[in-house]
């Protein structure tokens, strides 16, 4: 949400700012009447984009809630196979519904709530220069510091306490830490077939699976932006996905490999995993690839046509090249998403499918608390050092 | 002085551009209502008109990039577009030249390899395409900058660029978006002139998009005004100029003052009116009622302050003068009117009077 409304401010004219400081309006005034009611529309989208997010948590409520008796929907939807003794899947299926047509709901609103603001929003105008600085004077530190109060707390704390566990045979007060520290989980990690094929795994699907989403989120985009009509169609079809949290998907992927035979054998294959990724992560990819294809212009294919290429032609020669740095940063955001990904795949766990995220919920119900520490660390690295690459190759990881 | 650079490739016959009835509509929108346009080999056309006339729509409905509603687009006996018949060319087998506003020069390739483009699509021998090149670059006074990528050159030498990519494959027609709308204000002037010098001696039929009439005056022979998606009126810069067959028309052209004046009388070509009290003699351009308010076009160049003694004259205060270098340029208040006119020098006194032409003072209805 910070990063979606910080970018969508960032885009307002600054010359409509200046217009509101040069009628006489003081900073904290001008941020109030022209550069808020200007990012409303961010700020509606990003608040619902919340909403939607909380509700289909997963993972957080499993930990924190699920041993005190606290449930969420999601949560319970996991626990109803427990619960039952037997797989429910009648029961399973309509929470699955619940949580959806909830989803679809709060979508609807978003879409209605944006389609009527269009146009006197229009917010991306022509990039003036930025804006000095709204001075806050003392106020200055304190605000950093409850910043960075609030990212100790919330950010660092957290790994590190992770990194930490996953170091230590066991911690607790009165426990010295040097004589527990230990490298055993991250052994355990590599010698233990399922365990280690989660780690190979992951790094799989979000490389080769992440490329080939790609591609296919490029030619809904593509199908988008040229589409006329059919173009609007996939717009609303390809955001539908953003109603199915990923929990309710792989379950639903999971009964299309159970229940239709001639898919049976992809289940077992991380084929699977990478279909169940891939549409749920279709509006997020669909939206970076029509970003990136908005940034090239129509005429440099248009000049290639002219010319005297074939449409597939002008596209390669004429759009493709300029789209490169693009289409390298949709790889690197899907592939971080990919990697921190855990609910979709909780239902898809076969042996030969094990992912890190999906292998962590499994884990959790039985205690093993050290290995998951050891993966969720392993996964931390992975995203962080594809951040490194990717900040070191000038891809900025925005919109994250 | 250009010939050499120009020769076509394969030697082919120049065909006129017909353009009948052509209609667009852009979601639903119709952009295009029935046009009609005929550009001949060697004639460069200018499509002149407000934004939202349709000018631009026209030229990618020729290029190809926009399908029509109905209507018919040929070259020759080449059918380009034919909504009855359902015939619709694509750009790439129209073999047209086409000069984007942006330029829309490929950024990743060097100059040498954007103009060289379509002579590899179309097959031409490596060398016969250096030759063809390096001919055409130095033509347009670009000798030296092959290797250069887009980003690296001047406004205008992209400009000139993009031009030599769309003559490369000796087009059968050029177009050209809105051309010189991206230079600076001093190389525009001295593009005007370079520009209908290079399009003439490459004796291909040209149709270029301009909001800019004076620019449209300069390159083209003929000028085609458009109007929420019809033409209004084609002919050359003069006809249109001194002939304008309606008040949008005489308005669109030059800068007129265009004033209320009631009819008196209406004769044969002229007709007596009076403006803010002084009677006056006009040309009768379209039909005029007796006792109704007509439109009178009076062109800023066409006023001159009256000699003793001289008829069709107005009287009005000096409201404001400004001094533009050459000349100075004269407000006249007349009644509740303004005039506008150029004059060499200062005027003193607060009452001035002007005189024009009765054939220089356009009259139309109201």
């Amino acid at each position: 949400m910070y990063l979606y409304v910080a970018s969508t401010i960032q885009n307002v004219d600054a010359s409509l700012e200046e217009a509101a400081r040069v009628a006489g309006a003081g900073p904290f005034r001008m941020a109030m009447t022209v550069t808020l009611p200007l990012v409303r529309p961010a700020l509606i989208y990003s608040g619902i984009l919340m909403l939607l997010l909380g509700f289909e948590l997963f993972g957080l409520p499993l930990v924190l809630g699920d041993a005190k008796g606290i449930m969420v929907v999601t949560t319970y939807l996991y626990r109803l196979t427990a619960i039952t003794g037997s797989s429910a899947y009648h029961l399973m299926a309509a929470v699955s519904i619940a949580i959806v047509s909830i989803a679809l709901l709060l979508v609807l609103l978003q879409r209605f709530l944006l389609g009527r603001t269009e146009g006197r929003f229009v917010a991306v105008g022509t990039r003036g220069h930025r804006l000095e600085r709204l001075p806050l004077g003392r106020l200055r530190w304190m605000w950093a510091g409850v910043l960075g109060l609030y990212l100790l707390v919330a950010v660092v704390l957290p790994i590190l306490g992770v990194v930490l566990r996953s170091l230590v045979i066991s911690w607790g007060p009165g426990v010295d830490l040097l004589e527990v520290l230990t490298l055993a989980h991250y052994r355990e990690i590599f010698t233990l077939p399922n365990l280690s094929r989660a780690v190979t795994n992951t790094l799989l699907v979000a490389s080769v699976g992440g490329l080939l989403s790609l591609v296919f989120y490029l030619f809904v985009a593509l199908g988008i932006q040229r589409g006329q009509a059919w173009g609007r169609f996939l717009d609303y079809l390809s955001g539908i996905p953003r109603a199915v949290p990923g929990l309710v998907m792989g379950l639903a992927f999971l009964w299309v490999f159970l229940f239709v035979k001639p898919l049976a054998p992809i289940r077992e294959t991380l084929l699977s995993l990478l279909i169940a990724y891939t549409v749920v992560w279709t509006p997020y990819g669909v939206r970076l690839l029509t970003a990136a294809l908005l940034q090239v212009g129509r005429e440099m294919e248009e000049a290639a046509r002219v010319a005297g290429a074939s449409p597939a032609r002008a596209f390669l020669n004429g759009t493709l090249p300029l789209l490169r740095g693009g289409l390298l940063t949709a790889w690197f955001l899907l592939f971080i998403q990919f990697v921190r990904e855990y609910s979709t795949g909780v239902y898809l766990l076969t042996s030969g499918t094990e992912v890190i995220g999906a292998q962590i919920v499994a884990l959790w119900g039985t205690g093993a608390v050290e290995i998951i520490a050891a993966l969720a660390t392993i996964q931390v690295i992975i995203v962080g050092l594809v951040f490194l690459l990717a900040s070191r190759i000038g891809v900025r990881p925005q919109g994250l | 002085m250009y010939e050499a650079g120009f020769k076509p490739i394969a030697q082919g016959v120049a065909h006129p551009l017909e353009v009948e009835g052509l209609e667009v509509s852009l979601g639903g929108n119709p952009i295009l209502k029935g046009v009609s346009l005929r550009v001949v080999p060697g004639e460069i056309v200018a499509l002149l008109g407000p934004s939202g006339s349709g000018k631009t729509t026209l030229l990618r409905a020729v290029a190809g990039l926009i399908r029509p509603t109905s209507g018919r687009i040929a070259l020759g006996s080449e059918v380009f577009f034919d909504g009855r018949r359902g015939v619709f060319l694509p750009p790439e087998r129209r073999n047209l030249g086409l000069v984007f506003q942006s330029y829309a020069l490929w950024p990743h390739r060097t100059v040498f390899d954007n103009v060289a483009y379509g002579l590899r699509l179309r097959r031409i021998p490596e060398d016969r395409v250096r030759e063809r090149v390096l001919s055409l670059l130095d033509r347009l006074g670009l000798t030296g900058l092959e290797r250069r990528y887009p980003g690296e050159l001047s406004g205008g030498q992209q400009q000139r660029v993009s031009l030599a990519r769309a003559l490369a494959y000796d087009p059968n027609l050029l177009l050209l978006d809105e051309p010189l709308s991206n230079l600076d204000a001093k190389l525009r002037d001295q593009a005007r002139v370079w520009l209908r010098q290079t399009l003439k001696a490459t004796g291909k039929a040209a149709l270029f998009v301009t909001h800019d009439q004076a620019e449209a005056m300069a390159i083209a022979d003929r000028i085609a005004l458009l109007r929420e998606g019809l033409v209004e009126q084609v002919g050359t810069p003069e006809e249109l100029y001194r002939h304008p067959r309606t008040l949008f028309v005489a308005d669109f052209l030059g800068n007129p003052n265009v004033v209320d004046a009631l009819v008196l009388e209406v004769g044969d070509e002229f007709a007596r009116l009076e403006l803010s009290g002084f009677p006056v003699r006009a040309r009768v351009m379209a039909s005029l009622t007796p006792g109704r308010l007509a439109k009178l076009v009076l062109r800023s160049e066409d006023l001159r302050v009256a000699t003793p003694g001289e008829v069709n004259t107005v009287e009005g205060e000096l409201a404001h003068s400004l001094y533009l270098g050459a000349q100075y340029e004269h407000w006249l208040r007349v009644g509740d009117t303004l005039l506008r006119f150029q004059w060499k020098q200062p005027l003193v006194g607060s009452r001035i009077q002007v005189a024009f032409d009765p054939e220089k003072a356009l009259a139309y209805p109201g």
